[in-house]
């Protein structure tokens, strides 16, 4: 009897110097949330042009922050995600907004613009699986790290775009303009009132997932929030 | 005075290890300690989530239970290899570790004068007693989780930190396995 209240006790003392380095961060967070405030997505392009997956009718959504060189998303993309839109996405129940947060290398902020560049032709959802097929497929999976390199080139991002049948001319054009900077400004505006500290992060109703999770732990999160 | 060399240090430490493990009772709080110390990691940064889930959510108990343990799966293709084998690793010493300042402090409570009769005798033990192993055990998995946290913006050192952390579990570990060597003679 000694021992297990030795072992609660001591599990509870971690537990709580942990809950206490964590709470006040998540809180904040919630109540900005709950406030609305957190979110400021007015401007007539962003909702024009906001970087989606699932029906647009759907009555709950959630954010993912990414950046595209994040080796975590990429895994995330490849294991939880297809289950995550089989539940969720592809049944109407809810829509995922991507938001941008380029900071792991200068070919982030790259391919950043190249997302909105394939929204503005509706193929916003291929490219995106184009990329991080890309990453995982061709460096995590092969245990090759990806942040010091510059592997989303102005050629592969192209490269990805012939493969979704996108019209290559506007797509040069968008990105060469950097038509759409001042939204992946605002992307990293949200994230700084949202707390974000890496990525992915999921904004979930009024919860905050760090980190990429498994679906029984994002599942039950989503549906009580629905 | 002599001092003793580190390898007989180090052959009585691990001694004293097996002597503790041979125990059931220490070899199972051990495991389970291992586990819970995983789950701390694993769950790091996201502990409001637990809240959310396990009070506030209304959803069903084998639901609520899947998503407690769920966290796991996460151990599998989310996590790189690198730090899958780290904090296996760590978990595995951090387990350990608490297993022995348990029989460390029982059997000092026991022939010691001064008794720790309860659990919360035991925790201002861990805090006041002046033992350096023993804080360290609770610090350890606290310096982890602060490695996970930057693990997601700034990997290296991310790893740097989590292999810090390692390094003063196992510190502890080989001054608690002396201190159970030598208390397990009395």
């Amino acid at each position: 009897m000694k021992i297990i209240g030795f072992a609660v006790t001591s599990l509870a003392l971690v537990g709580m110097v942990l809950f206490v380095l964590n709470g006040s961060e998540q809180q904040s967070t919630t109540e900005k949330l709950d406030n609305g405030s957190a979110v400021q997505t007015d401007e007539a392009l962003s909702e024009q042009l906001q970087l989606s997956i699932g029906d647009k009718a759907a009555s709950f959504s959630f954010i993912e922050y990414i950046d595209y060189k994040c080796s975590s998303c990429a895994r995330f993309h490849k294991t939880t995600w297809p289950e995550v839109k089989e539940a969720f996405i592809d049944t109407g129940k809810a829509r995922l907004v991507i938001r941008n947060i380029p900071f792991i290398g200068p070919d982030s902020r790259r391919a950043a613009h190249a997302s909105f560049c394939a929204a503005e032709q509706g193929l916003f959802e291929p490219f995106h699986d184009e990329v991080y097929s890309y990453t995982h497929n061709e460096f995590e999976d092969k245990g090759e790290g990806i942040a010091q390199q510059d592997i989303l080139t102005t050629e592969k991002l192209s490269e990805f775009m012939q493969n979704v049948e996108g019209n290559m001319e506007e797509f040069n054009r968008c990105t060469a303009d950097e038509k759409y900077d001042s939204l992946i400004v605002q992307d990293l505006k949200s994230s700084e009132s949202d707390q974000v500290i890496g990525t992915p992060t999921f904004i979930i109703g009024a919860q905050k997932i760090t980190g990429p999770k498994p679906i029984s732990v994002m599942g039950p999160i989503i549906e009580a929030s629905l | 005075m002599k001092r003793v060399p580190f390898s007989l240090q180090l052959r009585a430490s691990l001694k004293g290890i097996k002597t503790v493990l041979r125990d059931f009772r220490y070899a199972a709080a051990a495991v389970f300690f291992a586990v819970a110390g995983l789950g701390i990691i694993l769950w790091s940064l996201n502990y409001s989530l637990l809240g959310f889930v396990l009070f506030e959510s209304g959803l069903p108990i084998g639901t609520k239970v899947s998503f407690v343990f769920g966290i796991y799966e996460g151990l599998f293709g989310l996590v790189d290899n690198l730090q899958s084998i780290i904090f296996v690793v760590f978990a595995a010493l951090f387990g350990i570790n608490l297993s022995l300042l348990i029989y460390v402090i029982v059997k000092r409570a026991r022939f010691s004068s001064t008794h720790i009769k309860s659990a919360g005798g035991f925790a201002m033990a861990i805090l006041a007693g002046g033992c350096a192993a023993c804080g360290a055990s609770i610090l350890a998995p606290i310096l982890l989780s602060i490695g996970v946290t930057s693990l997601l913006a700034v990997h290296y050192i991310g790893i740097l930190v989590a292999v810090l952390g390692i390094i003063l579990t196992a510190w502890s570990l080989f001054q608690l396995g002396k201190l159970a060597a030598t208390l397990s003679k009395i």
